[in-house]
Order: structure tokens, then C-alpha cells, then sequence
């Protein structure tokens, strides 16, 4: 292994600034021309049980987290006892060697370079308290991969600075002590570095920002949400950029009212989006079928987490495929698509603004703990090429003949009906979510209604799943192809790089719905042998790929402790099979 | 164009029952709007599920006919995106009072600028008469054969609690005075609440017009303050009498929630160029 390739971990009680020490490394790991991928594990706690913040960093593109760490920088005794069996001979423990009780027997035996620290006396003589620990303890890991007094000062600037002098100043002093302490004989038996590479600029960037960003590009100009992790960060990214943006952010009284307001902001004419994890969307439901069937563009994000109620709230799962692709009562049409990794997100954000406006109708984007919140290295994301599309207008704001009103809803040979802006003079329009007739008028007619809903259920007719639904990873033809979606991507990817020319392609399943049926059916019937690699407990493709492709695969790999799959257990996990 | 409420009629003609408060209630709304000399283009209702939000194919403006319960989040969302528009929520007591209370306290506190009129006739009648939150103790109805044992509350009482800085009270019978109070409703810049004594002639039917008109009197003629909170909150207390004070309860000046939004200072955000964002220096932030 490479010198340059690090997987570290810092670990400890929520409150010790286990995320902010996470970050800093990731970033420096970043800014050093490493690609980084960050994993953040936390419990729904504010303060105590276990935080984690794992780094994988190296020269190539990061697909995901290992077993294997090279580095854990323990803050408290807790995180030492969960992590230190992941630490490799030859790797190193960074541990409070005053006060730490810890049982750190055989370690040592296993080639485990114990890097015993006293922490409570640093922090006392850089003048503060444990909350100058991970400062400390950031030290003490910079040290042991070789950055210098210079480039521990940069660091320390970098990522205290903005808390003011006297916050840089003490952190620093922390630093520097346990610089001190591990940068010589230590750091000197340690095989990793830190050493600055050549490489472009790259972003440290989360689903979640990254799609942030995406809906921007497209015109977002109103946001509304309720928190709830792991979505609560869309939200929380775009309101500090509100201003800037000229756009309104609106924290709801709940999920209910959240999806109210962007359905009204998308009735008014904006580009309106809310964001949920699965429970708010069980709240949203009614609302969904409203957007359907007033015909009114709408973007979702649904960003799940495990489940049932409040499951695992801050952990990773794909479980609500099923529930998203049914929700509320009776037929409309809907988008959905479920993007890989944060460059998908970007994109994704960006376009279902225009499927939206184009079809008049929610698109939902499905994401997940681990895309939402972990971060990848990434080029800043191209944005040449995207254009925005409205969908179809009206022309003129003009009664129907023989009519007072606009028709809202006329039949078109697309089943798309011009849109016409509130506000607009020259005609009013009406809606409602009582079946209507092309004028959007109550009707209860047999021929009003069945007219109405082949007008709905036509319209995305001509969106072809087939050509953005699916990418096939890999060579075109394999003894074993993977199936998967959504988060799983990445991990995926990774684990057929760890399997090097091993005869085995991915494919990646992006279009829910439409879904690209002819696609996964020819792929699949081409392939000899195929297995599902799912982040829940009942492969919900699965049933997706037998419902509308008519094949059922019934190898499945799934994971559904609330945690995504690490690269090498997926590896070993598929070299079974070959 | 000649100033005439019929500019706000529609062709349709609505389906409430013969002798419907809500006849009263279009009535005073078009007038209204005629005296605010409002174009229908610039009206974007948002109404609920009931018989009372119907409404909105019933008036020539723009219209949406959504949830039941949830005429609110709708209306502030089309509020916020195109603030140039009057935008009224409209419903009924089961309807905002019930499915939608959540909505209604956080709207008053909120203070957006929309108008929400409530019909508010202590039934649900589209599904045929069962008791609403305004309701009597002791109403019997379907789904309270033996008598309603919970109380009703005044929603302006609530409303005035929760903040809101503009309560009134009409009566559907006497459109002239609710069509002032509306037209005043929409022209205050914050919130405003008109909760309306409405006559359900097929579910409510001992609650007459004649019930009512014995009953309703004008806070106005007892020289009633609308500037003070305390005596307006003592104006939603049950009279012994018996008599039901209609009017201005209360009226506050304070800052629209929009004011707070130095983003909507200028266009609305509907009129926002959107074809050229530049989201560089946010990618660039990243790095």
C-alpha cells in the first residue's frame, strides 16, 4: 500500500468535536491532493455514546470506507474499546495515556503502534479543557503523518480561525503540545504521510450539498422543510445562502404544512422543492397526490434512513423504494429517480426541476443517510450544458371558446396542458383535487374523468427511463452482474476495483419510475448470474426488477443494520460468488 | 372597465344547497373584492375541502381547491413565491378548525400577509352534518348520537392568542357588513382572520337565519376598542345573553413576515430570472 493511502478514524463521545476533527483531516487530506471519502457515524444523542468520523484518503477516487484503519485517534476510552480490533498491524492507536482506562492488551502483540498521550495534562498547559481534545488529539495525528510546525499552523488557522483569536490561539497551543510528542520517533515509525501531491482542485462535498447546489443552478426559489435527519441538511445549506440567492427557505410547523408551502409556491409559478426522510414523507402523501393531480411540478427529496417509526434516526438504509414508488392514494404519474453519489446528486437536483416543469408532476429524488451526509472528492461539477426548461406556456392568457376560463387542464395530443402563471391578465384558471374536466371545474362525469386521468398517466409517456434510467459499470458482458441502486454505488464500484479483472459488471439501477424495463431486462437476460446488493432487509428492487422486467433474481446480498457496506466486505462478499 | 362585483361571477353556478350561508359569503367576497378595484387576475385563492371551499370555482380569480385542512401552507407558499398577488385562503370550521388547527396557529404567529376567511357553521357538511370544534356541547349529530361531549373553543380567541394582528367576526346574512370586512381584512398588511357565522340551512338548521339575526350585534356599537388585546379577547367570551358580537375584535400593527425577507424586497420571486444562476462560487467553497 501506498504511503499516501490513509484510513483513518476519529472516534469519541458526542460533544468532543468528534465531526469538526473529521472535517478538518478530511479537508487537509483533501487540500493535500488526496481524493477523500468521509463517513460520519453518530447516535441520535446530543451528548455522550459514540461519534465517529472515518477518512479514507489516497490518490485515486475514494469509493468508500474499509475495515482495516491505519489510524484511530481515540477521545475517549469508548471509542478506543469499539475500534481498536480495526486497526492493522502496523497501524497506530492515539490514546489518553493519563487517564484512559481502556483495555489495550494485545495490541502491541499485533504490531498496533500504541501512541499513549497525556491529553488532560495538554489541554491544561495550552490553558483550556476537554474542549481543547480533539484540537489536541488533530495534533498528535499530523504529527504521526509528518506535517510540520508550518503546515500544523496552517491547519490549525485554517479550521480555527473563524472562532477568533484567543479559540485559534489555545487550539493551536493543544495542537502543537501533542505535535510535539508524536511528530519525532513516532511518526518516524509510522508508514503513512501526509505530504502534499499534485493534483486539481477538488471539492469535499456531500449528497446533500451537492444537490443543494444542483437545485439552485436550476432556479430553486423556494424551499420549505421541517427537520429531520438526513435531510435536514438541504435545508440548512440553502438557508444560509437564502440572501445570496434571492430565494425563501421556510422551517414549516411540520412535514405537512412543508409540502403545503412548495406546492403552493409551484401553484404560484417558482421552482419549489421540500425535503423529508421517510417518516416526514408519510406525512406528505396527501399532499403528493394533490401535486398530481392539480398537475402541479413539485420536487421531493426523500432522504431515508432506517425504519419502521422512528428506526434508526441517524443512521443508513434503503427501505422506502417500495413505499415512495406507492404513496398516496390512487394513479398519478411521478418521477422518481435515485442518484448514485454526490456528481448524480448534482445533476439530479438540477434536472428535476425541468422533468418537473416539463410534466407537471412531483419528481422525487430518493437518497439516503450515507449520500446525504458522507462526502466524496469531486472536480467542481460542470455546469455548461445545463439548460433550463420550463415545460410548455401558454401563449396568451385566453379563455377556452365558449368558455369564462383558461383551460388548466386541456387535453393535448403530449397530455401536457400549458401552463399559465397566476397573475397573468386576460384569464383566470381554477383547479382542484376533485376530478375536473379540461377547465379544471369539479366533474364527475364518466367520460370527464377517465379523459382526465389517460391525459395524467399519458403524459410522462414520453419520458424514456431506458436512456438516463441505468448506467451498466464494467464490461458489457460478465459471468456475474451486480444490480443495485442509490447509495450502494459507490461501495459497489469500489469493491469491483478491489476485485481487479475479476469477470463481474454493475448495473446501476437510477430510473424507479419510469422505470427502464427493456433495459434491466436485456442485461439481465444476457448475464449468467446475477445478484442484488441491497441496504435493507427484503431486496426491494428485487421486487421492482420482477415486477416490471419480469425477472426475479433471487441471490441477494443485503445489509440492513443501519450501516452501509464497507468496500471489503461487499469484495468478499461478491468474490463468493465468482 | 366598469367597477361592478360582477366581474367576479362565473359561469358555473355553485351547488350548495338553496338557502346556503355561503350564497352570502361569494356575495360579500366579489363585493369586496369590486371595492379593493382589484382584477380577478390578481386574486389566487387557496381553499380547502368542504362545502365552503368550493368557493374558488365559484369566483372569477385564480383558483386552487386542494386538501382538506390545509388551504394555509398552500396560501403562504403562493404568498411568498408572488407577494404581488392577493392571495385569500378560504374554508370552513371543520376544515381549518379541525384537520388544519396546526396550520392555523403557526399562520397567525407567522403573520404572512394572506386574508384567511373562515365559514364557520359548526357542522361538516359535505359528509352530512357531524359536529365540528365550534360546534355546541351537546350536539347531536351522526357521530355524536348521545350529544357532543367535548367544548367548543372561539377561534378568535385562539387567533388572537396565537398573534394574529387582525380578527374579525362576520355574520354570512349581512354581506354588505362582511364585504367591509373582508375588503379591511385584505387591505391590513399581516395576517387577517374573518371568522364568519355561517347558516347551515340542511345540517345546522336550528341556527337559522332568524336565530342568528336575533343574536348578532356590532362590537362597533359598544364602542368597543380594536386596538386592545384584553378587551378583544374579552369580547370572544360566551355572553350570558346569548348575543354573538360581530366585527373588528382586534387589530395590531407589526412586521409582516415578509419584511423579514430582504429577498423579497424587490420583484417577486416568480419574476426572478432563473436561466443564468451562477452556483461557481459555492462549488468554490467547497474546496
Amino acid at each position: 500500500m501506498s504511503m499516501n493511502q490513509l484510513n483513518m478514524m476519529v472516534g469519541g463521545a458526542a460533544g468532543l468535536g468528534v465531526k469538526t476533527a473529521g472535517e478538518i483531516l478530511a479537508r487537509l487530506c483533501t487540500r493535500a491532493g488526496r481524493h477523500v471519502f468521509g463517513n460520519v457515524e453518530y447516535p441520535s444523542v446530543i451528548r455522550g455514546d459514540h461519534n465517529s468520523y472515518q477518512i479514507v484518503a489516497g490518490e485515486a477516487f475514494q469509493h468508500g470506507h474499509r475495515r482495516e484503519l491505519d489510524l484511530l485517534l481515540a477521545l475517549d476510552d469508548l471509542a478506543a474499546t469499539l475500534h481498536k480490533d480495526e486497526i492493522r498491524p502496523g497501524g497506530v492507536l492515539v490514546h489518553d495515556s493519563e487517564k484512559g482506562q481502556a483495555d489495550l492488551s494485545g495490541l502491541a502483540e499485533r504490531g498496533v503502534m500504541l501512541a499513549g498521550l497525556p491529553f488532560p495534562s495538554i489541554v491544561k498547559e495550552a490553558g483550556g479543557d476537554k474542549r481543547l481534545l480533539n484540537a489536541a488529539g488533530l495534533g498528535a495525528v499530523l504529527g504521526l503523518l509528518g506535517l510540520d510546525r508550518e503546515a500544523l499552523a496552517a491547519a490549525c488557522q485554517d479550521a480555527f480561525a473563524r472562532f477568533g483569536e484567543a479559540v485559534l490561539a489555545a487550539n493551536l497551543a493543544a495542537a502543537r503540545l501533542a505535535w510535539e510528542r508524536t511528530s519525532g520517533e513516532m511518526a518516524a515509525a509510522f508508514d503513512r504521510r501526509l505530504a502534499p501531491v499534485a493534483a486539481p482542485p477538488r471539492m469535499l462535498v456531500t449528497g446533500n450539498e451537492a444537490l443543494a447546489i444542483g437545485a439552485l443552478k436550476a432556479g430553486l426559489k423556494f424551499y420549505a422543510g421541517y427537520p429531520m435527519t438526513p435531510a435536514s441538511s438541504i435545508m440548512t445549506y440553502l438557508a444560509r445562502r437564502e440572501r445570496d440567492y434571492g430565494i425563501v427557505v421556510k422551517h414549516a410547523e411540520d412535514e405537512i404544512s412543508a409540502i403545503g408551502m412548495a406546492v403552493g409556491a409551484g401553484v404560484a409559478g417558482v421552482r419549489a422543492m421540500t425535503g423529508t426522510s421517510g417518516g416526514g414523507f408519510c406525512l406528505m402523501c396527501e399532499f403528493l397526490g394533490l401535486a398530481g393531480m392539480t398537475e402541479t411540478p413539485l420536487v421531493v427529496v426523500e432522504s431515508q434512513r432506517p425504519g419502521p417509526a422512528t428506526g434508526l434516526p441517524t443512521r443508513t438504509e434503503q427501505g422506502d423504494l417500495t413505499f415512495v414508488l406507492a404513496a398516496s392514494q390512487g394513479d398519478f404519474p411521478r418521477i422518481v429517480i435515485a442518484p448514485g453519489d454526490p456528481a448524480e446528486c448534482f445533476r439530479w437536483g438540477f434536472e428535476a426541476f425541468n422533468l418537473a416543469e416539463r410534466y407537471q408532476t412531483p419528481v422525487i429524488l430518493l437518497l439516503d443517510k450515507h449520500l446525504s451526509e458522507s462526502t466524496w472528492t469531486y472536480a467542481p461539477f460542470a455546469t455548461d450544458g445545463l439548460a433550463v426548461d420550463r415545460g410548455v406556456r401558454a401563449a396568451a392568457a385566453a379563455p377556452a371558446a365558449g368558455a369564462d376560463l383558461f383551460p388548466r387542464h386541456a387535453v393535448t395530443e403530449s397530455g401536457v396542458s400549458p401552463a399559465l402563471r397566476p397573475g397573468t391578465p386576460g384569464a383566470t384558471w381554477t383547479t382542484t383535487g376533485d376530478a375536473h374536466d379540461d377547465l379544471g371545474r369539479i366533474s364527475e362525469e364518466e367520460g370527464d374523468r377517465v379523459r382526465q386521468m389517460d391525459k395524467i398517466l399519458g403524459k410522462t409517456r414520453g419520458l424514456d427511463a431506458g436512456t438516463y434510467g441505468w448506467t451498466l459499470h464494467g464490461p458489457p458482458e460478465a459471468a456475474l452482474t451486480i444490480v443495485g441502486w442509490g447509495s450502494t454505488t459507490q461501495p459497489i464500484l469500489g469493491a469491483l476495483a478491489d476485485l481487479g479483472d475479476a469477470p463481474v459488471n454493475f448495473l446501476q439501477v437510477r430510473g424507479m419510475n419510469p422505470f427502464p424495463a427493456e433495459a434491466v431486462a436485456a442485461i439481465l437476460a444476457r448475464s449468467p448470474r446475477a445478484v442484488l446488493v441491497e441496504n435493507n432487509a427484503t431486496a426491494q428492487l428485487g421486487d421492482l426488477i420482477a415486477e416490471r422486467a419480469s425477472i426475479r433474481i433471487n441471490d441477494t446480498i443485503l445489509k440492513y443494520s443501519g450501516r452501509q457496506f464497507l468496500v471489503d466486505e461487499l469484495a468478499a462478499a461478491i468474490g463468493e460468488r465468482l | 372597465m366598469t367597477m361592478d362585483p360582477t366581474r367576479f361571477n362565473r359561469e358555473a353556478k355553485p351547488t350548495w344547497c338553496p338557502g346556503c350561508g355561503n350564497f352570502g359569503i361569494q356575495n360579500a367576497l366579489k363585493k369586496a373584492l369590486n371595492a379593493l378595484e382589484l382584477e380577478p387576475h390578481q386574486v389566487l385563492l387557496s381553499t380547502g375541502i368542504g362545502c365552503s371551499g368550493k368557493i374558488s370555482h365559484w369566483i372569477n380569480a385564480y383558483g386552487f381547491h386542494g386538501l382538506h385542512g390545509r388551504s394555509l401552507p398552500v396560501a403562504i407558499g403562493m404568498k411568498l413565491a408572488s407577494h404581488a398577488l392577493t392571495v385569500i385562503a378560504e374554508g370552513g370550521d371543520g376544515d381549518g378548525y379541525s384537520e388544519g388547527m396546526g396550520h392555523f396557529i403557526h399562520a397567525c404567529r407567522r403573520n404572512v400577509d394572506i386574508t384567511y376567511l373562515v365559514h364557520n357553521n359548526g357542522v361538516f357538511g359535505l359528509t352530512t352534518g357531524q359536529v365540528s370544534p365550534t360546534g355546541d356541547q351537546g350536539f347531536v349529530s351522526s357521530t355524536t348520537p348521545h350529544g357532543a361531549l367535548e367544548r367548543p373553543f372561539h377561534p378568535l380567541a385562539l387567533a388572537i392568542g396565537a398573534g394574529t394582528t387582525y380578527v374579525a367576526r362576520g355574520f354570512s346574512g349581512d354581506s354588505e357588513r362582511l364585504a367591509g370586512l373582508i375588503a379591511d381584512a385584505v387591505r391590513h398588511p399581516g395576517f387577517a382572520v374573518v371568522d364568519i357565522l355561517q347558516v347551515c340551512v340542511s345540517f345546522n338548521p336550528d341556527k337559522s337565519y332568524k336565530w342568528y339575526q336575533e343574536r348578532v350585534f356590532d362590537l362597533d356599537a359598544e364602542g368597543h376598542d380594536p386596538a386592545d388585546r384584553a378587551a378583544a379577547l374579552a369580547a370572544t367570551e360566551p355572553r350570558e345573553d346569548g348575543r354573538l358580537p360581530t366585527g373588528l375584535f382586534y387589530r395590531a400593527e407589526a412586521p409582516t413576515l415578509e419584511a423579514g425577507l430582504p429577498q423579497l424586497a424587490g420583484a417577486p420571486l416568480v419574476d426572478h430570472d432563473i436561466a443564468a444562476v451562477d452556483v461557481a462560487p459555492l462549488m468554490e467553497g467547497l474546496i
